[in-house]
């Protein structure tokens, strides 16, 4: 056995906090946890948040690693563009972020078959939003090849992904028919499984008892930090008796 | 059960001998010794011998602490731990976590023999130990704790840290 296989030993009693704590000790901690595609490094950080993790039982969606699922769902630092307290995971993106920064980010496919059935005010708003549409000039088969959500009535794609998408798509345009179709299909099945498990999983995470259970990870994973900073003072005590902190040697000194 | 207490006072009265590292020669109860699976499957290849068996990756003083432990434990079934859940770090019992009250090099020393013995709970209960010195410390302390360098540069450093933060740069 070797010694990465001793480390994982060691990683497997760790809560993903604690984790988290080792990837930034050294360069060989990080490659070995920061591994997205070695089995091993998923098996352990799954294993952390099956077990400390009541909020995080789910699985990964299928566009994250299992570090990448923890720290987007429970790393708690507010909006990852401004910094803004105000912000939701959107999973479809892979981002946690408030609206105004979605926004800036996103275009947005306009169905102006639905947008005629709606008061004119709802119009004006989305008006204001002029800059966001998609340019006409995106091929459909680019747009269904792009993971999506919704702001309101329109679907909005994330622009690097759209940018990404149509690189790839115009790669292909001196390939034959079959490669360019089976791309497509690919992507789309891609997008379908995506969407579906993220639609589950924005439900779920409505759910009250998620929210409380998210909350209570956090929690848990702050008093565990706390509770070994304890453990480890009263274990130092006991090691070296005579070593008392100051402040109580003053008190006792006093009472005497 | 008649049949299986005599079965233990058997292997209890034989011993088995083992040779550390320095060559010095150190006996045991079978029973003991066969807390090892590599001892164990070793015993059951050769079978009866009187040879001691050499252990070259293993030093006296370590070994001795080995069999401390294996000794204190002969008497309990090692079920294996193979159920994810009940691996937490906060269930060491209190002679274990005197046992491992050694400094960090016998501590793993200690991990490397069970590793090489295939102790499986005391490999378990060693690497418990070290993930407890981890626990609730910042990167700085954890450094401080092993002795380990940082050989981050500052841009990777900072990389790192927002990768902690967020999944990717978007």
């Amino acid at each position: 056995m070797s010694s990465e296989k001793i480390f994982a030993i060691i990683c497997e009693h760790l809560s993903p906090y604690d984790l988290l704590s080792l990837t930034r000790v050294c360069r060989r901690f990080k490659e070995f946890l920061c591994s997205p595609t070695s089995s091993a490094t998923q098996q352990i950080w799954r294993l952390a948040r099956v077990r400390y993790l009541r909020s995080l039982q789910l699985p990964p969606p299928e566009t994250l690693d299992e570090k990448q699922y923890y720290v987007l769902s429970l790393v708690e630092k507010g909006c990852q563009f401004c910094g803004r307290a105000a912000a939701k995971i959107r999973w479809a993106f892979r981002v946690r972020a408030c609206d105004a920064c979605v926004d800036e980010r996103t275009l947005r496919k306009f169905d102006f078959y639905t947008i005629t059935t709606l008061v004119p005010w709802v119009c004006v708003i989305i008006r204001s939003h002029d800059k966001l549409f998609i340019e006409w000039n995106i091929p459909s088969d680019v747009l269904s090849s792009v993971l999506y959500s919704y702001s309101g009535p329109s679907r909005i794609y994330w622009m690097k992904d759209v940018t990404k998408a149509l690189k790839e798509y115009n790669s292909l345009k001196d390939s034959d028919e079959e490669v360019v179709k089976s791309w497509i299909e690919t992507k789309r099945a891609f997008v379908n499984r995506v969407i579906q498990d993220v639609q589950h999983r924005e439900y779920t995470q409505q759910a009250i008892f998620d929210v409380l259970g998210a909350r209570l990870d956090r929690l848990q994973i702050m008093l565990n930090g706390v509770y070994g900073h304890v453990m480890r003072s009263r274990s130092r005590q006991d090691r070296n008796p005579q070593r008392i902190p100051t402040s109580i040697r003053v008190l006792m000194r006093r009472r005497s | 059960m008649a049949t299986g207490s005599t079965s233990t006072n058997i292997s209890e009265l034989k011993k088995i001998k083992l040779t550390s590292s320095e060559g010095t020669e150190f006996v045991v109860d079978k029973d003991v010794g066969e807390k090892s699976i590599l001892l164990k499957n070793m015993l059951e290849d050769v079978g009866e011998n009187d040879m001691a068996i050499p252990l070259p990756n293993v030093t006296g003083p370590i070994l001795t602490k080995v069999i401390e432990y294996c000794t204190h434990h002969r008497d309990d079934f090692f079920i294996s731990q193979d159920d994810d859940n009940k691996k937490t770090s906060d269930d060491i019992d209190e002679w274990d976590s005197e046992f491992c009250k050694v400094d960090q090099g016998t501590l793993f020393e200690l991990i490397l023999a069970a590793n090489y013995l295939d102790i499986k709970p005391l490999l378990d209960l060693t690497c418990k130990t070290v993930a407890n010195m981890i626990k609730g410390k910042s990167p700085e302390e954890i450094r401080k704790t092993f002795n380990i360098a940082n050989d981050f540069t500052p841009e990777e450093e900072i990389q790192v840290k927002r990768e902690n933060e967020w999944c990717e740069e978007r």
